[in-house]
């Protein structure tokens, strides 16, 4: 049978936070001259009594999906699933999870899945920013508004106990850029660090290869700072310690790496 | 039904969708109907599908395949993106006809989203219709889908886009298909005409023109627009098409009202005069 599995690293799923723990599939994108990776992230919140699946994940990575989920869920089944926004590497394995989990909540900001997926509208359930969902133990997760976006309906998330903020396409970056033609995927190892656990800091070059391609407006919009000024103000007052985006490396030491992904971004800029 | 836009050329299919505050591609308080399109390009024997519609009107954009292809199911399609609007019917109509070729840019096969089985199956007939260039651009790998011979669908990337689009160019019949620009058009019934073709009849303002392309292409307002309208102007003045035809809004129809419409959107994408 034909290998359907995206690449998945034995170092996933990883617990990167209390409560929160790191899923993901690497997506190969072919450039002229080399192959680098792309993050597909999905994350599962735990608390006492529930849990939630922030994004999940390319409709291919379903089997690893399913599997990993019944790992760390043992015999009980999935509270919640939160897509960031309705393209396919976030909200593709829905109907799926609806399948597995005839009672799961789908929530956020739920505008046009109606249409998409008819079958699951008994399971859709609308969030706005500022709601919270309890699991349980002190563990809540919050709505929040998505400062970086590519589609109108898009939201993050933040688990204030842990710290952990939810960014969707926000944050988003390659990583390895320096892989030779012989070295076609990701170092072993590599997809499940967190980013001060990689050997070298992101080149500003990779987060601006992918802000112009997964945020093509960024090309037009030369409004950087703003943008960023804004997220910074919303890190601080939420108290975020963590951030995790769909595509690219858990971010722990925020300090060092949010410059990075500003400078990028600004770079992303054309005219 | 389906809608015949240029005789049995080109023909429309899809439903309606009411607006009702659930849609987030139409503006605030948007109120009426919009049609969503998927169309069937037929030449001799060849057919081409652009886009599947949306799942929720699969039986009725299933019933009118049946209907235009008759015995002989089989056919190919185009996805202008790889958006839920645009794909979520191909697992029914993969289940149904025969797909002899499946155009797609993008990084993700839509074919994963559905079962194994027909993913197995349809995985080899995906060509992929873009490669990345510098800098991370999708330019066009398949720059022409032959229809049939003599009858060509010209495949582009345009400058103005969200996620990664392309636009196809009918030569034959004048249509230009915009995917998810020139989306403006709703109807007040769900009945109503999926066409807009009499000068006389277009209500369509500036302003909604506007809105409509702000709801989605948030990032327009504060954008530098002038590579956009330079790059549509050219486009429109090279092309000269006689049809607009959108995945989802009223298809528009005739030079005096692609005129018009252009204007209005170039109008749209120069928002520090607005
Ligand atoms: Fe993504
Ligand atoms: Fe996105
Ligand atoms: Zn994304
Ligand atoms: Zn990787």
């Amino acid at each position: 049978m034909e290998e359907l599995v995206e690449t998945m690293s034995r170092d996933l799923p990883r617990e990167v936070a209390e409560g929160v723990t790191w899923m993901s599939s690497c997506l190969p994108f072919h450039l002229q001259d080399r192959v680098i990776h792309g993050h597909t992230s999905t994350y599962l919140a735990q608390g006492t009594e529930s849990s939630i699946l922030i994004d999940t994940g390319n409709p291919s990575s379903w089997n690893i999906i399913s599997e990993t989920l019944d790992g760390l869920l043992g015999d009980k089944p999935l509270s919640y699933v939160f897509p960031t926004h309705p393209e396919l590497p976030h909200t593709g394995n829905l109907p799926r999870l609806v399948e597995k989990y005839p009672d799961i909540k789908v929530v956020g900001d739920i505008r046009d899945y109606h249409l998409f997926y008819p079958q699951i509208v008994p399971n859709l359930h609308s969030r706005v920013p500022g709601d919270k969902v309890d699991l349980g133990g002190g563990y809540e997760f919050v709505i929040v508004e998505a400062m970086i976006r590519d589609l109108p309906n898009t939201q993050w998330g933040f688990v204030p106990k842990s710290g952990v903020l939810f960014t969707a396409d926000g944050f988003c970056y390659m990583h390895r850029p320096e892989l030779d033609d012989e070295d076609p995927v990701h170092l072993p190892g590599e997809c499940g660090l967190t980013t001060d656990e990689l050997s070298a800091p992101i080149a500003v070059e990779n987060a601006a290869f992918f802000t112009g391609s997964a945020l093509y407006w960024a090309r037009f919009a030369n409004d950087a700072d703003q943008v960023y000024d804004r997220v910074g103000k919303l890190m601080d007052d939420l108290g975020v310690k963590i951030v995790a985006p769909t595509h690219g490396n858990v971010i722990t030491n925020i300090p060092e790496v949010a410059p990075i992904i500003r400078a990028g971004h600004k770079r992303a800029y054309r005219y | 039904m389906f809608t015949k836009v240029h005789e049995d050329k080109v023909i429309a299919l899809g439903g309606t969708i009411p607006l009702d505050g659930r849609v987030s591609w139409v503006p605030a308080g948007a109120t009426g109907f919009q049609p969503s399109n998927c169309y069937l390009l037929s030449e001799g024997s060849g057919r081409l599908l652009v886009d599947t519609g949306l799942a929720v009107h699969s039986q009725e954009i299933l019933d009118d395949l049946v209907e235009l292809l008759g015995d002989d199911g089989r056919l190919s399609m185009f996805f202008t993106r790889s958006e839920m609007d645009c794909v979520s019917n191909l697992e029914p109509i993969a289940g149904k006809f025969d797909i002899e070729r499946l155009f797609t840019g993008g990084a993700i096969n839509p074919f994963d989203a559905f079962d194994d089985l027909s993913r197995l199956a349809l995985r080899g007939r995906r060509q992929q219709i873009d490669q990345k260039g510098e800098g991370g651009d999708s330019m066009a790998r398949t720059p022409e889908i032959e229809v049939a011979p003599g009858r060509h669908l010209t495949i582009e990337s345009p400058l103005l886009r969200l996620l990664p689009t392309f636009w196809g160019w009918d030569a034959n019949t004048g249509t230009i298909f915009t995917s998810d620009t020139f989306t403006h058009g709703t109807m007040t019934s769900p009945d109503g005409s999926r066409i807009i073709d009499s000068l006389a009849e277009d209500t369509t303002t500036a302003k909604q023109v506007a809105e409509h392309l702000y709801a989605k292409y948030e990032w327009i307002p504060r954008a530098t627009c002038e590579p956009l309208r330079e790059w549509l102007s050219d486009k429109f003045e090279t092309l000269a098409p006689e049809t607009i035809a959108p995945s989802r809004g009223c298809v528009i129809r005739g030079g005096e009202l692609v005129r018009r419409h252009l204007d209005f959107m170039l109008a749209a994408l120069a928002p520090e005069k607005a």
